[in-house]
């Protein structure tokens, strides 16, 4: 079982992605913002971290520096899923240590191959 | 597609739906603050945060038109956030004509069809700004497309009227037969026979009087029976509130018990994997914290009572200042059903009377003054308390005389509250907290309603033991709006748990704005003070480690910069590590345990080590004095 943490402070889109996975052999946590993916590490164990980037209190972006400089999570792969589509910004996350970045909206079927392609290398 | 898909499409498209009105509900509370306060970055957030979710997920969804209006309008927020173009009056119609627009289009996709509003105009228009070309922008355009709005507003309107007129005639109201049977007038037969011929003629009662059965008088009061569907009696029970105040603490000690629960299980899955056993004990730990959170969010329910139990008061208490004073005084009430924890209701108490003393005393002129201003003699205060996340806001508004910022100053000075160093450069915000400062009062005479000059120092320490904070705005001759903002829920809370050089320490929530990670080079000195350039202001930094003067034996490499808010001021606070979020307890500490004014008590981490939960006010007021 892989569990994957979703953070998104659109309930909606949170719940779209559990759907797109829980067809697979994936478990899904949910997260509303940076903070709260914070928390939700330290009480469950996380293999793949899916984030939205504009969140209230912490950012998607700020997630990723905070764990990559983490001593326990900072393996941890993560994909970003947004609307935005400034390359300044892609660059920043990628930058920062993100591993794929996606922009909204995409396939269910290229969601799937993304994250089974990352994990496949981790 | 297939009826399944179809679906759980649907039950998607309805959380979009109520998702998006929530967002907007909000965003429409934030424009009236941006409109008050137009460089109010923090709200300017919220509204392109909203925005850009509900792009992201009708995107998602495939509702294309909202996609591309709310991508167009994003934009525009974007540059007003980014301070490429500033608000103005212009912008702000369009900004507001086009959240209406989205209203409409939201409507539409829950009415499940498609109005014909036209979405280019407005959508023209922001464009014309993002280009920057806002100065040919045609004035009759705009009156036009706002008619084509509010048309399609009003038809939209009327469709759900009659969507829910017919939905209550099926489920609310009573079939007239059925009561007419019950009350034992006629029988069912009887009943049966009208039905059929009422498929010829739709009035069942008519028939039914024609045909001799009942008399006319007897259907008048059944159709006004029907009118008014039965409700079932309240059935509530009164409860000791000690009893409650016990089941609280015990549901606190769950909440710590759960959390490290949560751990211990963690542990074990890491150390034994795929072990029977483990996976047992995790399936019951998330189990457990489902039922722990549950039945908090449960208990604080039952402990929440209505704000109307202390606003009730106010309008005979206004009644009476007012006969006293000789003013003519209106009061307005709104958002009285907000719900509190009921101790939270009983503290403010004491605040909220001296609020509206103040503003019948010191706000709202003499009628022959106010009409001498050109106001209409008779003053409104207005009192409105509202949800937002997780504060409840209460703000105090009159439309008096407003508060005298020079007058303050000088009484500030010959009291010794202030020095003349510190009054040259005191900006009107911090000259409006001296009103709340002990010794204080401006009232040249003292009257026996307000003015002995404890009373809002009284105000201040009080909401201050709730954790709320106060703000005040006010414009002379216009008036004064005092607003308070007070957590929901005291005992329980949300924090932040970060470190610096290992020892750890708790941060409220609700007092967090931002947490950004630092490299060294970004914190730059001005006058031997550090600081961090943001956007578009200059925030000051506080080092956790000099608080509290924590022994640093060797530089941290990474430190973080969370940004506490209140509503006077925001300060960076560094620390060397963010740990994570959890649900804490706060208990209060004796003051021989702990004698620091920044700590409002310690709780116990999931881990089962202590924390020290900082006191965000006390903090802010801290480095608010050195900057004076």
């Amino acid at each position: 079982m892989i569990n994957i943490l979703v953070v998104d402070d659109s309930r909606v889109i949170r719940k779209l992605i559990l759907n797109i996975l829980n067809d697979e052999n994936f478990h899904c946590i949910e997260a509303e913002n940076g903070i709260d993916a914070l928390e939700k590490l330290v009480i469950k164990n996380v293999d793949l971290i899916i984030t939205d980037l504009n969140m209230p209190q912490m950012s998607g972006l700020e997630l990723v520096k905070t764990i990559r400089s983490s001593e326990v999570y900072n393996k941890i792969p993560v994909i970003i899923l947004t609307t935005e589509k400034n390359r300044q910004e892609q660059e920043n996350c990628l930058d920062a240590g993100v591993n794929i970045y996606l922009i909204k909206p995409l396939s269910p079927e290229e969601l799937e191959t993304n994250i089974n392609n990352l994990l496949k290398k981790y | 597609m297939n009826d399944f898909i179809k679906s759980e499409m649907q039950e998607f498209v309805n959380d979009f739906l109520i998702e998006s009105k929530e967002l907007i509900e909000n965003i429409d509370n934030d424009i009236i603050s941006l409109e008050k306060e137009p460089d109010d970055d923090n709200c300017l957030n919220n509204i392109f945060r909203a925005i850009h979710t509900i792009k992201g997920t009708s995107s998602f969804m495939g509702l294309e038109k909202i996609t591309n209006f709310s991508h167009e309008l994003e934009s525009v927020l974007n540059l007003l956030r980014n301070k490429q173009i500033t608000l103005n009056d212009q912008i702000m119609d369009i900004v507001l004509e086009s959240i209406d627009l989205i209203k409409v289009l939201l409507q539409d996709v829950e009415n499940g069809f498609c109005s014909d509003i036209d979405t280019s105009l407005c959508k023209v228009k922001l464009t014309e700004i993002i280009n920057n070309d806002s100065s040919n922008y045609n004035k009759s355009n705009m009156a036009d497309s706002q008619k084509n709005t509010d048309q399609a507003a009003e038809n939209n309107l009327e469709n759900k009227k009659d969507g829910i007129d017919i939905k209550s005639n099926a489920q609310e109201y009573k079939k007239i037969g059925e009561i007419l049977v019950e009350e034992k007038h006629i029988s069912k037969e009887d009943v049966d026979d009208a039905l059929y011929k009422q498929a010829l003629d739709p009035k069942i009662g008519e028939i039914l009087v024609d045909e001799g059965k009942i008399s006319e008088n007897t259907l008048k009061k059944a159709l006004q029976k029907q009118k008014k569907p039965e409700t079932q009696p309240e059935s509530t029970m009164r409860v000791e509130v000690k009893r409650l105040d016990d089941l609280m603490n015990n549901v606190s000690e769950l909440v710590l018990a759960r959390n490290r629960l949560m751990q211990i299980s963690k542990y074990f899955e890491n150390l034994l994997e795929n072990n029977n056993i483990t996976v047992k004990l995790s399936e019951l730990a998330n189990n457990f914290d489902i039922l722990t959170s549950d039945m908090h969010a449960s208990l604080m329910k039952v402990r929440m009572i209505p704000i109307n139990k202390l606003f009730n008061k106010f309008p005979r208490m206004v009644r009476d200042l007012a006969k006293n004073t000789n003013k003519e005084i209106e009061l307005a009430v709104f958002g009285d059903d907000t719900e509190l924890d009921k101790s939270i209701v009983e503290e403010l108490n004491d605040p909220m009377l001296h609020l509206i003393r103040n503003a019948v005393d010191h706000g709202i002129e003499s009628p022959q003054e106010r009409i001498s201003k050109g106001k209409p003699a008779k003053g409104t205060i207005t009192i409105s308390a509202y949800q937002k996340s997780n504060s409840i806001i209460i703000d105090v508004k009159d439309d008096g005389k407003g508060i005298d910022a020079k007058k303050v100053l000088e009484k500030a000075l010959e009291k010794k509250i202030i020095s003349q160093e510190e009054a040259k450069s005191a900006t009107n915000s911090k000259i409006y907290q001296l009103i709340f400062a002990p010794g204080f009062s401006t009232a040249k005479k003292v009257s026996d309603i307000s003015g002995r000059g404890v009373g809002m120092d009284v105000v201040k320490t009080n909401i201050e033991k709730l954790r709320g904070t106060i703000s005040t705005s006010s414009e002379l001759d216009k008036g004064t709006t005092i607003s308070l903002k007070i957590p929901v829920t005291l005992e329980i809370m949300q924090a932040l748990i970060v470190e610096s050089y290992d020892q750890s320490f708790a941060v409220p929530l609700t007092s967090i704005t931002n947490v950004l990670s630092l490299n060294e080079d970004d914190i730059e000195t001005i006058r031997e003070k550090e600081v961090l350039h943001m956007k578009d202001y200059v925030l000051s930094l506080v080092r956790l480690e000099n608080i509290f003067n924590i022994d640093v034996s060797e530089k941290k490499k990474k430190e973080f910069v969370i940004i506490l808010d209140s509503s006077e001021s925001k300060i960076g606070l560094i620390v060397t590590g963010i740990i994570g979020k959890e649900e804490i307890v706060i208990k209060t500490l004796d003051s021989h345990i702990c004698n620091s004014r920044y700590i409002s008590g310690a709780t116990i981490l999931g881990n089962g080590l202590v924390s020290l939960v900082i006191d965000v006010a006390e903090l802010l007021k801290f480095v608010l004095e050195k900057d004076i």
